[in-house]
C-alpha cells in the first residue's frame, strides 16, 4: 500500500489530464480545476519546505560550528531582504529593489563571468585535435568565437558569415537531433511513470 | 524608519560602492579561495533567497493559500473541503525529512508525477510533430547560401538521428551516415561551447566596464582587497607544511 496507492493516484491524475486533450466539456473542466488546485497547493507547500529546509541547514551549521559566521551573515541578509520587502514594498525605487539591482545583480553577473576563466583554462588543457571529431569541434568553436568579435572580421570579412552559417545549419541540425532524442526519452520516461514501472520518484 | 532605510539604501554612496565591491570580492577568488569571496558568496545567497522567498510569497503563497483561506473564513463552501484535503495531502511532503516515515511523502509525489506525465506526454508529442513539420521546407530558399543551410539541416538531422536511434551495427552506408552524424554533433558542441565562452566573456567585459565607470571606488576597493589578501595569506592562514615524517 505504500507504493500502490501513490502509483494509482498518479495514474488517475495523469489519465484525466491526458484525456482532457481529446474530450472537452464542463465536467472535464471542473475535474481539471480540481487537480490543478492540488498542484497549486503543492507549490505552496513546496515553498514552505524550501524555507524549512534552508533554515534547518543553517541552524545545523550554526549549532555545530560549521562556518558559523557565514551562516549568520546569510541569515541576516535573508532577514534584511524580508524586512525591506515587508516594510517598504517591492516596487522599483524601493530599498528592496535597490538591494536587488546593486547587490544581487552585480554578484550574479560576476559569479557567471568568473566561469569565463575556468572555461578558458579547461579548454586550453583539453582541446587537442587528436581525431577528426575533436578537430571539427575545435574549428567550429574557433570560427563561432571569431565570428562574434571585430578581430574575426578584421582578419577576413567572411568569417562572421561562416560563423552564422555554422550556427544556422549544422549546429541547428545537431541541436534538433538532440531535442528529438530528449523528447522521445521524456515520453518513454513519463509512460513508465504513468504505469508505475519507473519508481525512482517514490524513493525506490 | 522609512527615511532611515531610504538614506541607507537609496543614495549615491550605496549605488557606487556596492557593485564595485561585489565585483571585486567575487573576482578575488581568481587568486585563491578566501574569506572575502566567502562573505560575498554568502551575501549573494542570502539576498537571492530573501528575494526568492518574497517573490514566492507574492506570487504563490498569497494568491493560492492566504486568499482562499480568507475567503473560507468569510464564507465557507462545501468545495472548500477539497482545498483543505489537498493541503493535508501536500503536507505529507514534509515526511521526506523523516527516515522512518519518509514513504508517507510518496502520496503527494505519486500524484504530482502522474499529473506531470499526463501533462507532458501530449505536449511532447505535439513538439515532436512541430519540429518535424518545420524540418520539411523546400530546398530552394532563394540563394545558394540559404539553400545550403537547409540541405545541411535536413541531412544533418537525419544522420545524427541515425547515430542515435538505429540499433543495427554501424557498418556500410549506415556506419558512414552515423559518422557524419557524429561530425554534425561535434560541430554543434563546438558552436555551443563558442557561444557559451562569448557569453561569459561579454559578462566579464560588462563587469570591467562597471569598474572603469567608477575609477575611484575601484582603485580604493582593489587596494584594500589586495592588502587584505596579502595579510591573510601571509600571516593569518598558515598553509600546512607536509614533510616526509607527516606521512609516516
Amino acid at each position: 500500500m505504500k507504493k500502490e496507492i501513490p502509483i494509482f493516484m498518479g495514474l488517475v491524475a495523469g489519465v484525466i489530464w491526458y484525456t482532457e486533450f481529446f474530450i472537452a466539456g464542463l465536467f472535464y473542466e471542473n475535474l481539471k480545476l480540481f487537480f490543478a488546485n492540488g498542484l497549486r497547493i503543492g507549490g505552496v507547500v513546496g515553498v514552505m519546505i524550501s524555507i524549512y529546509s534552508v533554515s534547518r541547514q543553517m541552524y545545523m551549521k550554526i549549532k555545530y560550528n560549521n562556518e558559523r559566521y557565514y551562516s549568520f551573515l546569510r541569515i541576516s541578509m535573508i532577514l534584511l531582504m524580508l524586512f525591506l520587502g515587508a516594510k517598504r514594498g517591492m516596487s522599483p525605487g524601493t530599498p528592496f529593489m535597490s538591494m536587488f539591482m546593486n547587490v544581487y545583480v552585480p554578484f550574479q553577473a560576476t559569479v557567471f563571468s568568473l566561469l569565463a576563466f575556468y572555461i578558458a583554462s579547461a579548454a586550453y588543457r583539453s582541446f587537442k585535435a587528436k581525431s577528426l571529431e575533436s578537430a571539427v569541434l575545435l574549428v567550429a568553436s574557433v570560427i563561432v568565437m571569431m565570428g562574434k568579435i571585430p578581430l574575426g572580421e578584421a582578419i577576413w570579412d567572411k568569417i562572421p558569415l561562416f560563423g552564422e552559417w555554422i550556427l544556422d545549419a549544422p549546429s541547428s541540425a545537431g541541436r534538433r537531433a538532440i531535442i528529438f532524442g530528449g523528447y522521445l526519452g521524456s515520453i518513454t520516461m513519463f509512460i513508465r511513470i504513468f504505469f508505475g514501472l519507473e519508481r525512482a520518484h517514490l524513493s525506490e | 524608519m522609512d527615511a532611515l532605510l531610504d538614506s541607507i539604501f537609496l543614495n549615491n554612496f550605496f549605488f557606487r560602492w556596492m557593485p564595485v565591491l561585489a565585483t571585486l570580492m567575487i573576482m578575488s577568488f581568481l587568486y585563491r579561495d578566501n574569506p572575502l569571496y566567502k562573505i560575498g558568496e554568502n551575501i549573494f545567497i542570502g539576498v537571492s533567497l530573501g528575494y526568492g522567498w518574497l517573490m514566492s510569497w507574492n506570487y504563490v503563497i498569497r494568491p493560492f493559500f492566504i486568499m482562499p483561506i480568507n475567503d473560507m473564513i468569510i464564507e465557507f463552501k462545501a468545495s472548500d473541503i477539497f482545498i483543505i484535503l489537498w493541503f493535508l495531502l501536500a503536507l505529507t511532503m514534509f515526511f521526506r525529512f523523516s527516515r522512518k516515515r519518509g514513504w508517507v511523502a510518496n502520496y503527494y509525489y505519486g500524484f504530482f508525477f502522474g499529473y506531470a506525465a499526463g501533462y507532458v506526454i501530449p505536449i511532447t508529442v505535439q513538439n515532436v510533430l512541430r519540429q518535424s513539420t518545420n524540418l520539411m521546407q523546400p530546398l530552394n530558399q532563394g540563394s545558394l547560401y540559404e539553400s545550403s543551410k537547409w540541405f545541411v539541416i535536413i541531412f544533418g538531422t537525419f544522420s545524427a538521428l541515425m547515430y542515435f536511434f538505429f540499433s543495427k551495427p554501424h557498418k556500410g552506408i549506415l556506419g558512414k551516415t552515423a559518422r557524419a552524424g557524429i561530425v554534425i554533433m561535434m560541430i554543434f558542441f563546438g558552436a555551443a561551447f563558442g557561444s557559451t565562452v562569448m557569453g561569459r566573456v561579454a559578462l566579464f567585459i560588462d563587469r570591467t566596464l562597471v569598474l572603469v565607470d567608477h575609477p575611484f571606488e575601484s582603485v580604493i576597493s582593489s587596494l584594500i582587497i589586495i592588502a587584505f589578501l596579502i595579510v591573510y595569506f601571509k600571516f593569518i592562514k598558515k598553509e600546512k607544511q607536509f614533510d616526509d615524517q607527516t606521512f609516516v
